[in-house]
């Protein structure tokens, strides 16, 4: 399948699904993956009133993203984290003593590095154990794959929100390169 | 003096509108104890986050008074949302630091604290005030002056360690019950 930028999806594009399906409040630590979707939330941020709570927080570590989000979520904002999936290792702890047990719905779009053992070194083991981990851990997950179209796309994260929602409990989509552009 | 004595001593100049997102281990049980209020929200695990979560209410909620009630242990696993509180410099959070300098729930292990200021970490991150008590009188001067002012605020409570004292009991709501209430809370 393609990765070229032909059919990845503009970050601007994302972001507008992602507030169409739900989400209101976005932090996160970023990937390259995801670089398109952080530009445009960083652009929306620069053009927010100063005075009006962020879109978009650049958080310092995945775990501490959980607990914005978290935080933002019982205020009543729901919210959208964005972590690379070495992230995911900052966080499982979080994930699972602090949403798994309160009911604290967020949606988590993961960046899929290490995908089928073609990246750096550092990425391969958690490329392969991802999947399995999530299951584990009880958060359903989809992957997002190059070359979907905006319409396949926009149903799934349709889907990790209604997920989310429904569960009250986290709900993950795995993004691969490509997908964002 | 004893946490309890620290946490009547902040409850007591809290408006009854205030949020209070309180840190796991002891620090929970014990602010339960001393008043359960809507307002509060016990974290049990999720260790360190007790910050991150204050912070991201304070940004959704900026005209509402925000206060974590946070430990030692919690503030060393986190370090990073002090600076990500500094940054985002949320004028109605205070941040209250019990520091008995060991992890009590664990059994008591000694943590750090007392060989670094934390107030001065908060400080020097870029918190607006930052100040240290070691009585209930320096204590309510603290608080009492960090609600006069634009934040965010840090103060640090020197308290007892656990050594003979009474262990409180355990949050008594159910976590799903603890979010319920709390969400409700903020709406109002």
């Amino acid at each position: 399948m393609s990765e070229t930028t032909a059919t990845a999806i503009p970050g601007a594009d994302l972001l507008s699904m992602l507030e169409e399906a739900g989400s209101r409040f976005f932090t996160g630590v970023p990937c390259s993956l995801l670089t398109g979707l952080i530009r445009a939330l960083e652009d929306r941020q620069a053009a927010t009133d100063p005075g009006a709570p962020p879109i978009y927080v650049a958080s310092v570590r995945e775990d501490e993203s959980v607990g914005l989000a978290s935080g933002s979520a019982m205020a009543g904002v729901p919210a959208c984290v964005l972590m690379q999936n070495s992230g995911l290792g900052n966080c499982l702890n979080a994930l699972a003593s602090l949403n798994a047990i309160y009911d604290v719905p967020l949606v988590l779009l993961v960046s899929w590095r290490g995908y089928q053992g073609n990246d750096a070194p550092e990425h391969i083991l958690m490329g392969e154990a991802m999947p399995a981990l999530m299951e584990t851990f009880g958060i359903p997950a989809k992957p997002v794959e190059p070359g979907e179209d905006a319409d396949a796309v926009r149903a799934k994260i349709a889907w990790v929100h209604e997920q989310a929602a429904a569960t009250r409990r986290p709900a993950a989509l795995f993004i691969r390169k490509g997908v964002v552009g | 003096m004893k946490r309890e004595e620290a946490i009547e001593v902040v409850f007591g100049l809290l408006p009854d509108d205030a949020a209070c997102v309180c840190a796991n281990g002891m620090i929970g049980r014990e602010a339960q104890r001393v008043r359960d209020r809507a307002g509060n929200f016990y974290m049990i695990g999720s260790m360190g986050l007790a910050a991150s979560i204050g912070l991201g209410v304070a940004i959704q909620a900026p005209d509402r008074r925000v206060v974590v009630l946070d430990g030692d242990g919690n503030v060393l696993m986190a370090m990073g949302s002090l600076a990500s509180i500094a940054a985002l410099a949320p004028t109605k959070l205070l941040h209250v630091c019990l520091d008995n300098g060991e992890y009590e729930s664990t059994g008591g292990q000694t943590t750090i604290s007392r060989r670094l200021r934390l107030e001065e970490v908060a400080r020097a991150a870029g918190y607006a005030s930052a100040a240290r008590a070691t009585d209930p009188d320096a204590l309510h001067r603290a608080i009492t002056a960090a609600l006069a002012a634009d934040g965010p605020a840090f103060v640090l409570a020197e308290v007892d360690g656990g050594r003979g004292a009474q262990v409180p009991p355990r949050v008594a709501l159910e976590p799903p019950e603890v979010t319920a209430r709390f969400s409700a809370f903020l709406s109002g």
